[in-house]
């Protein structure tokens, strides 16, 4: 492993093929300790899974890591820079999925490269070629309200996409998604990471969902959030839900939890 | 919520119960007012003197123009009425213009509200009619379009304030993570969202402002143009008929300004899902 050039800081420095890395993040909220001291690494092209009970933390630390939250404690890097405050690099899908109400679609997917001030052509087709790839290119003039929950949810996907970011922070998006919709949006959501390549941290409560996409599942404890275990789900994809290896991993997991 | 076949047949049981209301409220002013002149009460607070509704528009048309009504009134209620719409238009225009950014900068900057928000309460209860001495005294001719911009101005700024204060938070992180600076935060969300709220101050305070223009000429204008003078120089003379008219025309311009609002409204906000569609 080589070390990259040019760091600004040392405690930042890491190999190439890890994109993020959390050191000794800690959050608190007042008196209340939400994350206690946690560490781990992202992989280039990784799709990392974080289950842990409610309320223990998972979205403060996916919020921390898009800048959105300052750590108390810890630091967090991406390609060996501190994180410092929310930027396009990192593409976050919301679990409610935060659409502009006032733009269709389209302009929605569209809202991260018209603030980096993209030309009018570009713009739409890149960000046709995003709802494409979330299977929404005839939904492109529909407003939010016009759309189902899991519509929504992939036009936040596309969105996030659209701004081609270096890693997605997905939390719990598929949470309020009935089981057949679910089911297929992770297939979709497996197919599309696949195409782009992108890293992925997804947070969810279901450790079903954790093992069927994850290639590492964190498993969090209860507040204050620390790492309890951390899985790596050596089962091929396309994963069977009721295989005799998912069931032993969904064991395993729900004995932690 | 309705279905699609039944759209149609209410949308038509709409426009009915309009019509047949302001019918209703037509007959009743000529019944009151015809019926006065056999009723020794009515007659004694003058109510047979008020022209019936027919009267009333025939005034208005009779006069519109100006032509074949004694010398006083020459120049007729359009001409009139169009003074104090430009009068309205120019003084809401100023309005929004210094309103709405004061408002935008009230409910964004952290210590906006700290730094306007007193000043505009107590300025607020102040009635725009209780400026008009100053008005005179500062502006002379132009009070009236002073007093409208005061009416105009502090709804607009007051539910500009409001609704940037209620911008969705979740919508700010999500633009903040597509790379939103603060200048393209207060663009692409802020102002959109709070744009339903300052089209309310805008009607709100056309419609104060329209209300205010009317007092201000009444006192403010005595030879010049404008529907206020207008009217009071026409009750001095004793046409009751042609205050009616004037009335009239107050009410109709009113209620064309407040549609035109309310139409652009409906386009500019298309997404938005509202009670009773
Ligand atoms: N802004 C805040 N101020 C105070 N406390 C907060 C804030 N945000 C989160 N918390 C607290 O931090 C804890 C963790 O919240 P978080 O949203 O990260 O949980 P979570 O693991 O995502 O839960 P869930 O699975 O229910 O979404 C909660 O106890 C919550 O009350
Ligand atoms: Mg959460």
């Amino acid at each position: 492993m080589f070390r990259l050039k040019n760091q600004k800081s040392d405690d930042c420095k890491g190999d190439n093929e890890v994109l993020l890395s959390v050191k000794g993040l800690r959050k608190r909220f007042g008196s209340l300790n939400v994350i206690d001291d946690i560490d781990f690494d992202l992989k280039l092209g990784e799709l990392l899974c974080i289950v842990g009970p409610s309320g223990c933390g998972k979205t403060t630390i996916l919020r921390a890591i898009a800048g959105l939250e300052k750590p108390s404690g810890g630091r967090i890097c991406l390609e060996g820079k501190t994180i410092e405050g929310p930027g396009p690099d990192r593409g976050m899908v919301f679990q409610d999925p935060a659409l502009f109400p006032w733009r269709n679609s389209l302009k929605n997917v569209e809202f991260g490269l018209e603030i980096k001030g993209m030309g009018r052509e570009e713009k739409e087709r890149i960000a046709r070629s995003s709802m494409d790839l979330v299977g929404l290119e005839d939904f492109s003039h529909s407003y939010p309200y016009q759309l189902s929950g899991g519509m929504q949810q992939r036009v936040g996907l596309a969105r996030a996409l659209a701004n081609d970011p270096e890693m997605l922070l997905m939390d719990e998006p598929f949470g309020a998604l009935d089981a057949q919709t679910r089911n297929s949006m992770q297939d979709e959501l497996l197919r599309i990471w696949g195409e782009t390549k992108k890293t992925v941290m997804f947070v969810t409560h279901s450790v079903d969902e954790a093992i069927y996409l994850g290639d590492r599942i964190l498993v969090l404890s209860a507040r204050p959030a620390s790492i309890r275990e951390e899985i790596k789900v050596q089962i091929e994809r396309p994963r069977d839900r009721t295989g005799e290896q998912f069931n032993d991993l969904r064991k395993e997991v729900l004995g932690l939890l | 919520m309705t279905y699609e076949k039944d759209a149609e047949k209410e949308k038509r049981f709409h426009l009915l119960v309009k019509i047949i209301s302001f019918l209703a409220f037509l007959l009743i002013w000529h019944l009151l007012v015809t019926g006065a002149e056999s009723s020794p009460f009515l007659m004694q607070y003058r109510i047979h003197e008020i022209p019936a509704p027919f009267e009333a528009v025939q005034a208005l048309v009779g006069n519109f123009l100006g032509r074949g009504i004694g010398s006083t009134y020459e120049r007729g209620i359009g001409l009139n009425s169009l003074m104090s719409f430009i009068r309205v238009l120019v003084g809401f225009a100023i309005a929004c213009v210094l309103g709405i950014p004061i408002g935008l900068a009230m409910g964004y900057l952290k210590y906006g509200v700290d730094a306007g928000g007193t000043i505009v309460e107590i300025l607020r209860p102040i009635p725009p009619l209780a400026w008009i001495p100053i008005a005179i005294m500062i502006f002379r001719e132009n009070a009236p379009l002073f007093i409208v911009f005061l009416g105009c101005f502090f709804p607009i700024v007051l539910n500009t304030t409001a609704g940037v204060k209620c911008v969705d938070m979740k919508l700010m992180e999500a633009a903040k993570t597509l790379g939103a600076s603060s200048r393209h935060l207060v663009s692409k969300v802020v102002m959109p969202w709070a744009l339903p709220s300052v089209v309310t101050g805008m009607r709100i305070g056309l419609g104060i402002g329209w209300m205010s223009v009317v007092a201000a000429e009444m006192v403010g204008v005595k030879r010049g143009l404008g529907i206020g003078a207008f009217i009071w120089r026409v009750y001095t003379s004793g046409n009751i008929d042609l205050v009616v008219a004037g009335m009239i025309m107050i009410g109709f311009i009113g209620w064309l300004m407040n549609f035109s609002i309310e139409f652009t409204e409906r386009k500019l906000l298309k997404w938005r899902r509202t009670i009773g569609g």
